[in-house]
C-alpha cells in the first residue's frame, strides 16, 4: 500500500514531478560531465608530464638538486638496467644526458640546453624538417631556430644547415663541434623551445669526450597505476645508492594545477548542490504540503508515524532513482556528442589544442549520486517533521 | 461502552481562547446508536475528534470499553483507533491518488491482513452498498454519494466496535440513507458496540436509541 500511495502520488501532479525530475537529472548530469572534464584534464596533464619526464627517473644521489654534476657511469648504468629488466611492468628505459652551452653560427649565438638520448627518433621525431637519422644530426627547438635565423632554411630543406656548439660537462674541458640541423622540434611550450637542442647520446658523448655515462635514467611503465609499488621495489634493490624521483616530484606544478582543478570542481559542486537543495526543498515541500491532509487522514485512521515516513521516503527514493537514470543518460549523450564533434581546448600558455574528452569514472559518478541523494533526503525533512509533529486534525485541515 | 467525564476542549485563535466543548459528562452504553445534532459551529465535529483521540483534550477523561484513550500517547491512540474504531469524516477524506477499492482497503492494509481476506471483505461491502462498478475509479471520478459509500466501507471493513460518523448521509438520497442507517443499526446491535453519528438528517431519528443536542459546547440529552 505504501509503495502504491507513493508511486500514484508522484503522478498526481505530473507537471511538478516532471519538473523535479528534470531539475535533479540535469544537476546530476552536469556534475558528472564537469567531473569527467576535470578527470580528463588531470589525466591529460599526467600523461603529458609522464611523456616529458617518464614515470620516474634514477640518478646519483644529489643529482636532482645540482642538476649537471654527478653523472651515472657505465657500471652504474649496467647495474641499474639489470635491476630494471627484472620488473615486467616496465615498458621503456632510456639514458638521458643533459648539458648546456652556446649554440650559433658566424652571425649569432645563444645559450642552449641539450637533451641527448639513445633513441631520439622514437622519443622526439620532428615537427618540421627531418628527424635525426645520422650521427651528426641535431634537432632545434622552433623558437631557438627562429632566434638563430635558420628556421626557414630548415623547413624548406633546400640547403644543409649547420650550427656550432660549445659545451662542457662534469669538469671536462670545453668541447666544440659542428652539427647538421636536420629538423625542428616543437614541444608546445615557448620557453622550452627557445633553448632546446636534441641529439643522439653517442654524439654528445663523443663531442664532450666522455665515456659511457648519463645524467639520469628515465623509466616509463606500462601502467602508471603501478608506480608506487615499482618504485618501492626498485628502491629496495638499489639499496639507497641512487636517488629515485617519480613524475610528480619532478613536476611540482602538477600538484598545484590539479589542486586548482579539484578546488574549482568542489566549488562548482557546492554551488550547484546549494541551488538544487533550495529548488528541491521548495518543490518537495510544496508537493507534500498539498497532501498533508491525506497524511492527516491516514494518521486518523490509525497509520503509524513509521508508515507515513515510509510513504514520503519511498516517494523521494522513486524520484531520485528515475532522475539519476535519466541524468546518467544525459551525461552519456554529452560524452558521445563530445567524441563525435571536434571540441578543442587550448590551455593557457600553450599553442597546441587538445580534443575535449570526458572521462567518467565509477568513483566520481557514485560520489555525485550520493550528493544528490543526500540533498533530496534533506529536502524531505520538513514535511516529515510536520507529519510527525502535528495532530491528525491539524494535518487534515492544513 | 464510552464513558466521558469532564471533557473540555478549547482552541486559541489570534490569541483568544475559544471554548468549544465544555464540561461534557456522558456515558454511551454498548449496543446503542447515538445521534448528535446542533447548529453549525456548536462543537459537534470537535466532540467526535476529542473522544476518538484525533486531537488532545484540555482535561477530562474518555474511556472506551476500559481503554483510557484520553490518557495514552499518540501512537497508542492510533493503534486503538485502527483496531477498534471506524471513522467517517465529514468530507470523506479519500486519498486522491488511490482508486475506490484501494481507499476502502487502507485500514485492512495497515493491519497487514491477508490479500484474500481483504478481497473477500471488500467485495462483500461493495456489493451490499451497490457500488461494485466503481472499484477502479479515482475519487475525482466519483459522485458525492459514491464517495460517501466508499468512506463508509473504509470505516466498516475492520469490523470495529465503535463507529463515529460525521454527516454520514449528507450526499445520499432518502432511500440509500434509510438503508445505511438500517444496516448500521443492525451492525451495532450485533457487535454490541457504540455508534455516534453527527447528522442533520431527520431520517436518523427512527434508527437511534439516544439523541443529544450540542448547545454552546455542552451536550444536552433530548427525547427522541
Amino acid at each position: 500500500m505504501k509503495l502504491l500511495i507513493s508511486w500514484n502520488s508522484l503522478w498526481t501532479n505530473k507537471q511538478r514531478t516532471i519538473f523535479i525530475i528534470i531539475l535533479i537529472s540535469l544537476a546530476f548530469a552536469s556534475t558528472v560531465v564537469f567531473n569527467g572534464y576535470t578527470t580528463y584534464m588531470i589525466n591529460g596533464m599526467e600523461m603529458g608530464y609522464v611523456e616529458k619526464t617518464g614515470s620516474f627517473q634514477i640518478a646519483n644521489t644529489g643529482y636532482f638538486d645540482n642538476k649537471y654534476d654527478s653523472l651515472l657511469g657505465a657500471d652504474d648504468i649496467k647495474r641499474i638496467r639489470k635491476i630494471l629488466e627484472k620488473d615486467d611492468r616496465i615498458d621503456e628505459v632510456t639514458e638521458i644526458l643533459l648539458f648546456s652551452g652556446l649554440i650559433g653560427d658566424s652571425d649569432t649565438s645563444t645559450p642552449f640546453i641539450a637533451t641527448a638520448t639513445n633513441n631520439p627518433l622514437s622519443r622526439f621525431g620532428s615537427s618540421d624538417g627531418m628527424p635525426i637519422t645520422h650521427d651528426d644530426d641535431i634537432l632545434l627547438g622552433s623558437k631557438l631556430a627562429k632566434n638563430l635565423n635558420i628556421y626557414e632554411k630548415i623547413v624548406q630543406q633546400n640547403d644543409d644547415v649547420s650550427v656550432n656548439i660549445m659545451a662542457s660537462l662534469a669538469g671536462s674541458g670545453l668541447s666544440f663541434s659542428s652539427f647538421n640541423v636536420s629538423g625542428i622540434y616543437d614541444s608546445g611550450t615557448t620557453e622550452v623551445d627557445s633553448r632546446h637542442v636534441i641529439m643522439k647520446l653517442d654524439t654528445a658523448l663523443n663531442m664532450l669526450s666522455l665515456n659511457e655515462c648519463a645524467s639520469y635514467i628515465e623509466v616509463k611503465l606500462l601502467n602508471n597505476k603501478d608506480l608506487k609499488s615499482v618504485i618501492a621495489n626498485i628502491s629496495e634493490m638499489l639499496d639507497g645508492q641512487f636517488e629515485v624521483k617519480d613524475w610528480k616530484q619532478l613536476n611540482p606544478s602538477y600538484a598545484q594545477v590539479s589542486g586548482m582543478f579539484n578546488t574549482i570542481q568542489t566549488f562548482f559542486c557546492i554551488i550547484m548542490y546549494f541551488f538544487i537543495f533550495v529548488a528541491l526543498s521548495f518543490s518537495l515541500n510544496t508537493e507534500f504540503t498539498e497532501r498533508l491532509n491525506e497524511f492527516g487522514t491516514l494518521k486518523a485512521i490509525g497509520a503509524s508515524k513509521e508508515t507515513l515516513i515510509s510513504i514520503i521516503f519511498y516517494e523521494v527514493i522513486m524520484i531520485i532513482s528515475i532522475s539519476l537514470l535519466i541524468g546518467y543518460g544525459e551525461a552519456q549523450l554529452i560524452r558521445y556528442l563530445s567524441s563525435i564533434c571536434d571540441w578543442q581546448f587550448i590551455p593557457p600558455g600553450e599553442e597546441i589544442g587538445y580534443k575535449l574528452v570526458l572521462i567518467f569514472n565509477k568513483t566520481s559518478i557514485l560520489l555525485s549520486a550520493c550528493f544528490i541523494i543526500i540533498v533530496c533526503m534533506l529536502s524531505s525533512i520538513a514535511p516529515i517533521c510536520k507529519t510527525i509533529k502535528y495532530s491528525p486534525d491539524k494535518l487534515m485541515h492544513s | 461502552m464510552i464513558d466521558i467525564s469532564n471533557l473540555n476542549k478549547s482552541f486559541y485563535i489570534l490569541g483568544n481562547k475559544i471554548e468549544v466543548n465544555k464540561d461534557i459528562n456522558v456515558c454511551f452504553k454498548s449496543g446503542t446508536l447515538i445521534w448528535i445534532f446542533g447548529n453549525s459551529g456548536a462543537g459537534k465535529s470537535t466532540f467526535l475528534n476529542s473522544i476518538t483521540g484525533i486531537h488532545d483534550i484540555d482535561n477530562g477523561k474518555v474511556i472506551m470499553d476500559g481503554f483510557p484513550i484520553s490518557d495514552v500517547n499518540n501512537s497508542e491512540k492510533s493503534i486503538f483507533r485502527l483496531n477498534n474504531c471506524g471513522l467517517v469524516f465529514q468530507f470523506f477524506e479519500l486519498i486522491k491518488s488511490l482508486n475506490a477499492y484501494a481507499n476502502a482497503s487502507i485500514p485492512l492494509q495497515l493491519l497487514k491482513r491477508d490479500k484474500h481476506d481483504i478481497k473477500k471483505t471488500l467485495d462483500y461491502f461493495f456489493e451490499v452498498f451497490n457500488i461494485e462498478s466503481i472499484k477502479q475509479k479515482r475519487p475525482k471520478e466519483l459522485s458525492g454519494g459514491e464517495k460517501q459509500r466508499v468512506a463508509i466501507i473504509r470505516a466498516l471493513c475492520t469490523s470495529p466496535r465503535f463507529l463515529f460518523a460525521d454527516e454520514i448521509t449528507a450526499s445520499l438520497d432518502m432511500e440509500m440513507s434509510a438503508f445505511i442507517y438500517g444496516y448500521l443499526k443492525e451492525y451495532i446491535k450485533k457487535k454490541n458496540g457504540v455508534g455516534v453519528f453527527v447528522s442533520h438528517d431527520p431520517i436518523i431519528k427512527d434508527y437511534v436509541d439516544e439523541v443529544y443536542e450540542m448547545k454552546e459546547g455542552r451536550l444536552v440529552r433530548c427525547d427522541i
